[in-house]
């Protein structure tokens, strides 16, 4: 079943009881709650996620749970939990949704060891995925946005798994974390696009999440072989411009952005070099989103 | 200064034939560095054994052929010593 077939108030009730349990890619997540928000922020974000059955092995057990006490009447807030534990301060209760995609983020980046897990939007068309990596500020999500919500497949606006063995990279086709002035350039450049409120003073801003298109959602379990490297780097006002990069600088990037580089060892370091092998690796400056658009076509018309 | 390369096996490198930077494991520090096309010739071609920059300047004659003797010494010397300071090569007591 997928989630939109449960109404709210069912989605709410297995939240509660520890009950819902949805497939994010190769990797199944098991979440409890008594935040009411959050079961209307699953259903409104998640709605083409694959629900398993309350029995099935899920990788992490995670709640969202109200803070107890005097607190609760005044300011509400929340806290993440991993596996029972408390994780991280608590939030304020109407950032609960953005404190469940943070710490799903926190749940795989520090656990998932099988593969070597970059910081870096991953999409495709036509069989060609392109990764993106890139340090925060560089328009990647934006970008990644722009491109997905124009037909391309999302496979990951955040952490790419790669598949050292297989030279494969998995996504989860998660909702799209924009922030701040990111989230009205999406508003107009796709009116369609499906986003929960803007939560505004989180650590990161405004923040606002977006519905991974369906057919992402439907394909999130099929591994991509990545035919380029692209490094994007947002320049008010300027021309698009895809220059070649340097294969050294960017497994260095790719090295920096990787959240378990440093514990996969020499392993990692030959995974890395032969990410870089298999593509091309180019630098996107661009300032519009329509003309990032039109530089991606002409790479995938010209193949290479 | 004397040079002297990490162990056998311990410098794991990727050099890609279009790009005149590379990248290099060190095995045991788990550190990866970027450099350039003279330090992973240097770092490949270090003898086994401790010398001095003045004997390795001789044998590395070929891929200076212009430049004067006591210039590729000053430059072997402060090559040594960037890669000295990453822990990819280390000093040998006299």
């Amino acid at each position: 079943m997928k989630i939109s077939e449960f109404t709210t108030s069912q989605l709410a009730s297995l939240l509660r009881r520890s009950e819902l349990l949805f497939t994010m890619g190769p990797l199944v997540a098991r979440i409890k709650s008594n935040v009411t928000s959050l079961a209307s922020d699953i259903a409104l974000m998640y709605a083409d996620f694959d629900v398993c059955s309350v029995d099935a092995f899920a990788d992490f057990h995670i709640e969202v749970a109200r803070e107890t006490g005097l607190r609760r009447w005044i300011k509400p807030q929340v806290r993440f939990f991993f596996d029972g534990q408390p994780s991280f301060i608590p939030l304020p209760a109407a950032q609960a949704f953005a404190m469940l995609e943070w710490g799903l983020n926190w749940c795989v980046a520090a656990h998932c060891h099988q593969y070597l897990i970059i910081h870096a939007a991953v999409i495709e068309k036509e069989g060609r995925a392109a990764i993106l990596p890139a340090p925060p500020g560089s328009g990647k999500s934006t970008l990644c946005t722009g491109l997905v919500m124009r037909g391309r497949r999302l496979l990951s606006d955040e952490l790419a798994l790669y598949d050292m063995e297989s030279g494969m990279i998995y996504g989860m086709s998660r909702p799209i974390n924009l922030k701040n002035k990111s989230i009205d350039v999406i508003k107009r450049f796709a009116p369609s696009a499906v986003m929960t409120a803007p939560m505004p003073d989180t650590t990161k801003g405004t923040v606002a999440l977006l519905r991974p298109p369906l057919n992402s959602v439907l394909c999130a379990n099929e591994p991509v072989r990545p035919l380029w490297i692209i490094l994007p780097k947002y320049s008010p006002d300027a021309r698009p411009d895809l220059v070649p990069y340097s294969r050294a600088r960017t497994f260095m990037l790719i090295a920096e952005q990787s959240f378990n580089y440093d514990i996969q060892g020499v392993r990692g370091f030959e995974a890395i070099g032969k990410l870089v092998d298999q593509g091309q690796c180019y630098q996107l400056t661009y300032s519009q989103l329509d003309d990032a658009q039109r530089v991606f076509d002409e790479l995938l018309a010209r193949g290479g | 200064m004397a040079g002297l390369p990490c162990p056998n096996g311990a410098l794991q490198f990727r050099i890609w034939d279009d790009d005149e930077l590379s990248v290099v494991y060190n095995v045991a520090t788990g550190d990866t560095h970027l450099i350039s096309s003279i330090d992973v010739e240097l770092l490949q071609r270090l003898p086994k054994s401790p010398c001095t920059t003045e004997t390795l300047a001789g044998e590395l004659v070929g891929l200076f052929s212009e430049a004067k003797h006591a210039v590729v010494v000053e430059f072997l010397d402060a090559t040594l010593l960037q890669l000295q300071t990453v822990g990819l090569v280390t000093v040998a007591p006299h």
